[in-house]
């Protein structure tokens, strides 16, 4: 143990932060592979596009963390623009408060899923599934599979350079927002113990089902935002919006290092993961790459930073092991009932004991 | 030679007369069989002769036609408590908990018992017997399906675990592994996991400082804070997970198997804990399936067996002994 602790810890600092190597990386790489990456109108092109993207991968961060998968971020932001392009321009409400609407209305359809997975035992998967055709599917019937045209002078207010670009220093806010709320808030420390071990936290007194539910809801109001963004970029409301987008944002959350099983990620990380994914796209855009290849690029990108880490890890993780070998329970009772009856331990009663709150 | 170890502790009991059977056929073709069980039925039905061993030490052999079932539970009893249980100088007063007739769906049947202030009351009985299940239907972890719940000469009706705590109880369950620790967690959001009941702020340094002299009160030995609960030894894990319950003011806690699996400085710290708990008022429940561990440290021991109560044994006759034949029904 000790030797581990001296000097720099080069090792655990690329293990903790190849996210943000790998997109500094990918920033100097672009910047020397094409002229245009660094100039104004690209770099505000990246982060207009990408503001939606980074919105919808932390709503997943916060379902995974909880230790849930949500598929229906790509339909709901669908709903979002189809929604908020339907109030503007055929209900003729403000824009602000079609806004609103629309997140709402992806709140609700986040709290549907995250009903059916805490209180009808569904498996996130399962009913994100469902949630995500419904979504989906309702979107095309609002819009009879036409794009809807907004009017200007309403929702492109949010890509305005007059009031500084909304839809950037909004999603700006909201990083720092969620990030206070991971890092120091109940609020965020209970998600994360949810997916680390919901048994245990529901036996020290918190009703981790509402905890299980609330995510799902948030990931729904910030998918439907991030659909607002992207009508608001077009000032069109289409339902063929953020198609394979939960896909994006799950290999964000990934590439960012969070855990699928829950218990472990981190908000900034999961931003740099968004954001490696986007800039891939725009570079290869610049470098007038075909489409298809950007998938096969993509792909590789996504399984550098977990391999990395995991050959990094491994000889830490072997280390780790054999210390847990050694101090494992070695005093059991001399002599007790407990001994006596040592055998039945292992069948039927300990299973029954935790099943309960399974 | 063949040797049979615990071999029908999964079996049903059908299975288990084959097996017997199947036993009796193989020892009249010659063959020798050594047998080891805990299931004093099983040792009397095939065996010649009877090995008792204890604490790795051979006591004696005895031939099974001479021995009574009594007289072989006192050959394996019959030794002195050792001296790793402090003294206690708590008093006992005015009933905080009493259950009348606790069932629930799977297990418990008629559970009645009472509990006073100060007083730590032990459950014996085997594993399986739905010592754990009682509790935690107390708790309001699992439904029970009938009986009542007073608390402070109050009825209540605890739905969940949160109703629980706030009514002053606290529950450190038997796996601390699965069901008491956070074990990718950090020591101080595990310490803190029961008294940060709010979603608002955290102020992390104060919640280091508030960790670190709770854990220095029940010795606990650890690096950082922010290391993660696996880091630790067993001993210290369970005195983490005991830690968040110290971190709030419980009238009432429940300890399922408190000291399994760790070691004896640990045991030690936490039977002294438990005193302190006492002394300071606190109503102490233990269940234990270690004998001299529950004769050192309750003041009553209640003995439950498949899911019912079968015997109190007060102080005075605290013995193996008594537990015993009231745990398997001799």
């Amino acid at each position: 143990m000790e030797e581990t602790k001296k000097g720099f810890d080069w090792k655990e600092f690329l293990i903790n932060n190849n996210t943000f190597i790998i997109l500094l990386l990918l920033i100097i790489v672009s910047a020397l592979l094409s002229d245009t990456f660094l100039t104004t109108m690209n770099v505000r092109n990246i982060l207009l596009q990408q503001a939606g993207p980074i919105l919808v991968a932390i709503g997943l961060l916060f379902v995974i963390l909880a230790g849930g998968i949500d598929l229906s971020v790509g339909s709901i932001m669908a709903l979002g623009a189809t929604l908020s392009a339907i109030l503007i321009t055929d209900v003729g409400l403000h824009f602000s408060a079609s806004i609103g609407i629309a997140v709402l209305v992806g709140l609700a359809f986040g709290m549907m899923s995250g009903v059916l997975v805490a209180y009808a035992g569904i498996q996130g998967f399962v009913a994100t599934l469902a949630t995500m055709t419904i979504a989906r599917g309702l979107a095309f019937v609002l819009t009879e599979g036409r794009p809807i045209k907004i009017e200007t002078g309403t929702i492109d207010t949010l890509v305005s350079k007059t009031f500084m670009y909304p839809i950037i220093w909004m999603t700006f806010i909201l990083i720092v927002v969620f990030l206070i709320i991971h890092r120091y808030t109940g609020y965020g420390r209970k998600v994360i113990a949810i997916g680390s071990n919901e048994t245990a936290l529901e036996l020290a007194g918190v009703r981790t089902k509402r905890y299980v539910m609330s995510t799902y809801a948030l990931s729904g109001a910030l998918a439907a935002l991030a659909g607002v963004f992207v009508a608001a970029r077009s000032s069109t409301g289409s339902a063929t919006v953020g198609m394979g987008q939960e896909l994006d944002a799950i290999a964000a959350v990934v590439i960012g290092g969070a855990s699928l099983m829950g218990g472990r990620g981190f908000v900034m990380n999961t931003v740099a993961g968004a954001l490696i994914l986007g800039l891939i796209g725009n570079i290869m855009n610049l470098m007038a790459v075909p489409s298809y290849p950007q998938d096969i690029i993509k792909g590789i990108i996504i399984i550098v930073p977990p391999t990395s880490a995991a050959v990094l890890i491994r000889p830490a993780l072997a280390l780790s092991r054999s210390l847990g070998h050694a101090s494992s329970p070695s005093a059991y009772s001399p002599f007790s009932i407990s001994l006596l009856n040592s055998s039945l331990s292992s069948s039927s009663d300990v299973s029954c004991i935790q099943c309960p709150l399974g | 030679m063949l040797v049979f170890d615990e071999p029908t502790a999964v079996l049903t009991h059908s299975e288990t007369e084959k097996l017997l059977e199947l036993i009796r056929k193989l020892k009249e073709d010659g063959v020798t069989i050594l047998y080891i069980s805990h299931r004093l039925e099983e040792l009397f039905a095939i065996s010649d002769r009877i090995t008792v061993l204890k604490d790795g030490k051979y006591v004696d052999t005895v031939d099974t036609s001479s021995i009574t079932k009594e007289e072989l539970v006192t050959m394996m009893v019959g030794r002195k408590i050792e001296q790793l249980f402090p003294e206690r100088h708590a008093e006992i007063g005015e009933e905080i908990l009493r259950v009348e007739n606790l069932s629930t769906a799977d297990l418990v049947e008629n559970v009645s018992f009472s509990l006073r202030k100060g007083e730590v009351l032990g459950f014996s009985g085997l594993v399986g017997s739905g010592r754990t299940e009682t509790m935690r239907a107390i708790f309001g972890a699992d439904r029970k399906t009938s009986g009542k719940v007073w608390l402070f000469g109050e009825e209540v009706n605890i739905k969940n675990p949160k109703q629980a705590i706030e009514l002053g109880i606290g529950f450190l369950p038997e796996d601390r592994k699965t069901q008491g620790l956070l074990l990718k967690q950090s020591i101080r959001i595990n310490t803190t996991l029961v008294s940060r009941q709010g979603n608002g702020f955290i102020n992390h340094r104060k919640e280091q400082q508030e960790v670190r002299s709770l854990l220095a009160q029940i010795a606990t030995k650890y690096g950082s804070t922010e290391d993660n609960a696996n880091s630790l030894s067993g001993g210290n894990q369970q005195k983490v997970s005991l830690a968040k319950w110290l971190a709030i003011d419980t009238k009432l806690i429940i300890l399922d198997e408190p000291t399994r699996g760790v070691d004896v400085g640990a045991k030690t710290e936490i039977y002294r804990i438990i005193n302190e708990l006492a002394e300071r008022g606190v109503g102490v429940i233990m269940i234990s399936s270690e004998m001299p561990e529950i004769i050192g440290t309750c003041d009553r021991v209640i003995v439950m067996r498949e899911g019912r109560i079968t015997g109190e044994v007060t102080k005075e006759n605290l013995t193996e002994n008594n537990l015993i034949k009231l745990a398997m029904g001799v």
